[in-house]
């Protein structure tokens, strides 16, 4: 009997249409400048540069428009041998390229994926410092023929000035193409997460510049009370750290991003009004944020003893900084832009999160309402950035966790209204139009958030009690 | 709607001078589609004048005024300058929701009060409903007043944090302190109007937003007004060859360059010495001429501009006593 094999030989379609499918044009413009980050981080390696701003002097600049999308970079270009051997390979084999280096590439899938997920056509340029530059282009009859996986690689001495990569994708699929044309304003949609998820590589000096515009960094600050005298009580995040025998360091602070809602905030808020939302948790992979304000179960919220968000929770905010040599040791999905929600370590750490927050969700809860004692609550505190917080908090009580993974924590007395004489909520109803005419009799103007013109009315009525 | 109640509609002069120029605006449109068949959705107010003039000028002949004041609409009834309004004692948030623009429209949510958040979510809502050749105009508050102030922070560091939280997904990625600054404000509140209705553009495929108009104008408060077309992609060619809004110097069809169209407020006499200078005369040497500013120091010269670039276009307002 004659031996028959099977056929796993892989199709082209299944990379080109089911991979894009797992990933929003926004996370591949993304994935398109992690490659950047990396190079970056592999041009500063062994040498000496700054610490506080590593990536000083390496750009990305983003073009787009309904007909083609190019990104442009200075840093470091891809070798030609790599090139040769995997950088346009459906997937990368090896997964050690840079053991000691915090990089985030992982499986190799992300420059391929952004394209595809863009067009049908694509030239890539690129040089390094070393090697002569060379161009790939990828056209839409290579993409359909599936018996020829090689792209020729073309020699072009002088491609760029300057060690770099050209990323240039046409043909852009429909949808894309609408996109980047800007019709539903996909431009200011990817400004804001660039902003958001490269804060702190931007912070660090890398500098993205999208469409001409300098993109300016985002990063979350939470209120630190300066004041707390006995160093433990007072508006103060929750603070965790840890470090693994294999080199995985994890910070953690919660806490309060700003004051706790007023009334007014809350109810915009419930109707659907477009507040920023920069509560929720932040997480941070080798500087690359992989979840931003995330308010879902995936970052222990509505589990395990702490409430589900709701808009009362608007002001609580957290990050969570994972670092590693060993990218594929972090808690991060492929499309990193996501957590792995079965890593041990995440879960470990989602143990100390969920405390944080429980903290806070308590505090917001024992607090509301109480409008009085609230403001006197706002003048103490100053927002801080999470690495000065990191800082301040290090000469402070830190405990030791014995159980889990280990580590210590720092927990803070937050402020309660007095014990003694403790804070009770009012509520009752009038009509709109009474509220308006008593809100223009106290404040000159009828549209005082209704919470503020009965706590007035109660306050003068108290003063007079209280001569 | 609220502040609108205080100043006699009929005597804000900026606001029918916007009015006048919406009107050209829609005359010129009518050179691509059938203006007279649209139906006009507004607010009102107690005297309807806008509804009398589109009716008179455009013959646009279906039209829905939205009232939520009890007793203006009641002054609605009484008032009603022409029998084809249907006056409606409803707000713009339901009205939106329950209504579904079947017919050619031009909506215009001509906002009061500052709460912008609420105004830009509507804005976005709006679009959603809208189709092509549906025409809508959005005004709002465009006073960094507004926006308020605390003790203990400094004003515009202060107005740029409330800023950024009112206009939310539809502001950009970062408000500085600079642009809460009364002459940078009117264009943050279109940025986030254009944000807002090109969101709401989402799940409208080969559909695009043509910006038409954005002007500022005060008559007491700084408003901005933004007014746009929804138009199928393939049809923006015709617009614009038809339309040649391009070569209207009022247009703003990149959504960016706010212009101002206040003019000073002149006494007849004034009006009239002026307007016999021009149009040879320039605003400063109309200035020397006068002697004396017309409006406070900062303003007072672009006012006089607006007034010589536009004087053709501006009506004749004037107080008659019966």
């Amino acid at each position: 009997m004659t031996k028959k094999t099977a056929s796993a030989f892989p199709a082209k379609r299944f990379f080109v249409e089911m991979l894009t499918r797992d990933i929003e044009l926004q996370d591949a413009i993304l994935d398109l400048l992690d490659n950047c980050v990396d190079g970056a981080m592999r041009q500063n390696k062994g040498k000496s540069g700054s610490k506080k701003h590593p990536y000083k002097g390496f750009t990305a600049w983003i073009d787009f428009d309904g007909n083609s999308f190019t990104l442009k970079d200075n840093c470091g270009g891809i070798p030609r041998s790599l090139a040769e051997d995997y950088a346009f390979r459906m997937g990368r084999q090896d997964a050690n390229r840079d053991p000691e280096l915090p990089t985030v590439g992982v499986y190799g899938i992300g420059m391929k994926r952004a394209i595809f997920k863009m067009g049908r056509a694509a030239t890539v340029t690129s040089q390094t410092e070393t090697d002569e530059g060379f161009v790939v282009e990828i056209d839409s009859n290579w993409l359909t023929d599936d018996n020829n996986w090689n792209l020729p690689i073309e020699a072009s001495p002088d491609a760029l000035d300057r060690p770099g990569t050209i990323i240039e994708v046409t043909e852009l699929m429909d949808g894309i193409s609408r996109l980047l044309s800007n019709d539903t304003d996909f431009h200011k949609e990817l400004e804001k997460a660039i902003s958001a998820y490269y804060g702190y590589i931007i912070e660090k000096g890398f500098t993205v510049i999208l469409n001409g515009k300098k993109v300016a960094p985002v990063q979350v600050e939470l209120l630190f009370d300066n004041d707390s005298s006995d160093k433990k009580e007072g508006i103060i995040p929750y603070g965790y750290k840890f470090v693994s025998d294999d080199g995985i360091s994890v910070e953690l602070v919660v806490g309060l991003y700003k004051s706790l809602p007023t009334e007014a905030e809350e109810q915009e808020a419930l109707v659907g009004s477009p507040t920023t939302e920069r509560a929720g948790w932040t997480i941070v992979c080798n500087d690359r944020v992989v979840l931003y304000a995330d308010k879902s179960r995936v970052t222990g919220w509505g589990e395990a003893g702490v409430p589900s968000y709701h808009t009362q929770f608007i002001s609580i905010a957290g990050v969570v900084i994972f670092r590693s040599n060993d990218p594929g040791k972090l808690p991060i999905t492929t499309t990193k832009r996501g957590i792995d929600g079965n890593s041990e370590l995440y879960l470990n750490v989602k143990e100390h999160m969920r405390e944080g927050m429980k903290l806070y969700t308590d505090f917001t809860n024992k607090w509301k309402g109480a409008s009085t004692e609230q403001n006197s609550l706002k003048s103490k505190t100053a927002a801080s950035s999470v690495e000065s917080i990191i800082d301040m908090l290090s000469d402070r009580n830190w405990s030791k966790v014995s159980k889990g993974m280990g580590g210590t924590k720092f927990k803070p007395t937050l402020p309660t209204p007095k014990e003694d004489d403790p804070i009770k909520q009012i509520r009752f109803s009038r009509k709109k139009s009474q509220i308006a005419l008593v809100s223009e009799y106290l404040f000159e103007n009828s549209t005082t958030a209704a919470g503020e013109v009965g706590a007035q009315c109660f306050d003068d009525v108290l003063r007079k009690a209280s001569k | 709607m609220s502040a609108g109640g205080s100043i006699p509609y009929h005597l804000r002069q900026n606001k029918a001078i916007e009015r006048n120029l919406f009107v050209d605006l829609l005359m010129r449109v009518g050179r691509y589609t059938n203006i007279s068949d649209y139906t006009y959705i507004g607010f009102g107010g107690p005297f309807l004048e806008d509804f009398k003039h589109l009716h008179s000028s455009l013959r646009i002949s279906n039209m829905v005024s939205l009232e939520i004041e009890e007793d203006v609409f009641y002054r609605q009834t009484f008032n009603q300058p022409i029998s084809c309004v249907s006056l409606r004692h409803e707000n713009s948030k339901d009205f939106i929701f329950a209504h579904d623009f079947s017919e050619p429209s031009i909506v215009w949510l001509d906002y009061a009060t500052p709460e912008i958040g609420q105004q830009l979510t509507e804005t976005q809502r709006l679009v959603e409903k809208l189709g092509h050749g549906d025409i809508f105009k959005i005004t709002v508050n465009a006073n960094p007043q507004s926006l308020g102030a605390r003790d203990g922070v400094p004003l515009h560091e202060y107005r740029a944090s409330v800023a950024t939280s009112r206009l939310g997904d539809y502001g950009p990625a970062n408000i500085d302190e600079d642009d809460v600054l009364p002459k940078n404000y009117p264009g943050l509140l279109l940025s986030a109007l254009v944000s807002a209705s090109r969101q709401g553009l989402k799940g409208n495929p080969g559909h695009v937003l043509q910006p038409l108009t954005a002007f500022i104008y005060g008559d007491g408060q700084q408003m901005l007004t933004f007014t746009a077309i929804i138009l199928k992609t393939e049809e923006l060619e015709t617009f614009e060859q038809r339309t040649r809004l391009s070569h209207w110097k009022f247009s703003c069809l990149d959504g960016k360059n706010v212009k101002s169209i206040s003019v000073p407020s002149f006494s007849l006499k004034e009006r009239i010495h002026v307007e016999s200078l021009l149009p040879e005369k320039d605003a400063e040497a109309i200035i020397d001429n006068l002697g004396y500013l017309i409006g406070d120091k900062k303003s007072a010269k672009e006012l006089m501009r607006n007034f010589v670039e536009y004087y053709r276009l501006y009506p004749w307002y004037s107080r008659i006593v019966v």
